[in-house]
């Protein structure tokens, strides 16, 4: 039997990453999915994004043989903020495809309807990027102190204050003493 | 979410009756619930509205942003009198979720809260001694 995975690398230029995931051009996201579907990994698993820091995002998409015999991780990290929507080979994609647009700001282009899925449609923002400022850092400093005698010891010294992860550095952020 | 959806419980203790509507939205959930189950003397369960009763409305859990609307809607169900109990760190601040982009940093900022219940969670007992503590009575 065929592994998913070579046929993957048969049909679009690829690397087998860790974890037995199939790492493949931005651009032969579609063929690869397409490709492994017809190879009988018609379960659509999950679709998400990862964001590691660089520019675009990487998007990851898991899927399987309905047995559960085989099962296939696929990566790609994209060049751009739009990639083409894979709700034309799995249906199944749909909702993942808009959880990651409103989350990650990808634009799946051809998807039928991506309408934020979570979120409101006020909210601005997307909250699973790396560069997405969380306010209440900003303005209250991490209450699971045990007690102020534990937290007394990194504020003194006169130390510059660094902004707490998921603040940006350029923000203003208020001394709790 | 409309008030008479959720599951009502009547509250009585010496000489004064209250209409507790249980708004759980997340794992306080069990400790209400065994709260009810395991004093049966205090609780009872109803489905038609009680005469001359304080009405309470029990939040519990993770209040996200997405679900605030149908807590107020909740609220303003059961009037302007409605005494809300805040139960649980979530309910409370936002409890562990005090930075989440999605959870709404405590009820009070919307509602009026006559009584808060510290805890993550707190035990049954702690919502019995809340109410004898809103009607002026000591557990």
């Amino acid at each position: 039997m065929t592994r998913l995975s070579d046929v993957v690398l048969q049909s679009v230029s690829g690397e087998l990453g860790p974890d037995a995931a199939v790492v493949v051009a931005a651009e032969d996201w579609l063929a690869a999915l397409s490709s492994v579907k017809r190879a009988g990994a018609i379960f659509f698993d999950f679709l998400t994004g990862v964001d590691s820091g660089t520019e675009f995002i990487q998007l990851v998409a898991h899927v399987a043989t309905p047995e559960g015999t085989e099962r296939l991780t696929l990566v790609t990290q994209l060049t751009s903020s739009v990639v083409d929507s894979a709700t034309g080979i799995y249906p199944g994609a749909n909702w993942h495809e808009r959880e990651t647009a409103e989350m990650f700001g990808v634009v799946f282009a051809g998807h039928p309807r991506l309408d934020p899925l979570l979120l409101g449609v006020d909210f601005v923002g997307h909250p699973l990027r790396k560069d997405f400022a969380l306010a209440a850092r900003a303005t209250r400093p991490w209450p699971g102190l045990a007690s102020d005698a534990e937290a007394a010891p990194l504020r003194s010294g006169g130390r510059r204050r660094v902004p707490p992860a998921g603040v940006p550095a350029t923000w203003e952020v208020p001394n709790a003493d | 979410m409309a008030a008479d959806s959720l599951r009502t419980w009547r509250f009585r203790t010496t000489g004064v009756v209250l209409e507790v509507h249980d708004l759980p939205l997340a794992c306080c959930a069990v400790e209400t619930t065994s709260a009810f189950a395991s004093r049966p003397d205090l609780f009872e369960e109803v489905t038609v509205p009680i005469a001359n009763a304080i009405r309470v409305l029990l939040v519990s859990g993770t209040v996200t942003d997405r679900l605030l609307p149908a807590v107020m809607e909740a609220a303003r169900g059961l009037g302007p009198d409605v005494k809300v109990v805040s139960f649980g760190s979530c309910a409370n601040t936002g409890g562990p979720y005090w930075d989440s982009y999605s959870v709404t940093k405590g009820i009070d900022q919307f509602l009026p809260v006559a009584r808060y219940v510290p805890g993550c969670a707190p035990p049954p007992e702690a919502l019995v001694s809340a109410l004898l503590d809103l009607v002026g009575q000591s557990s």
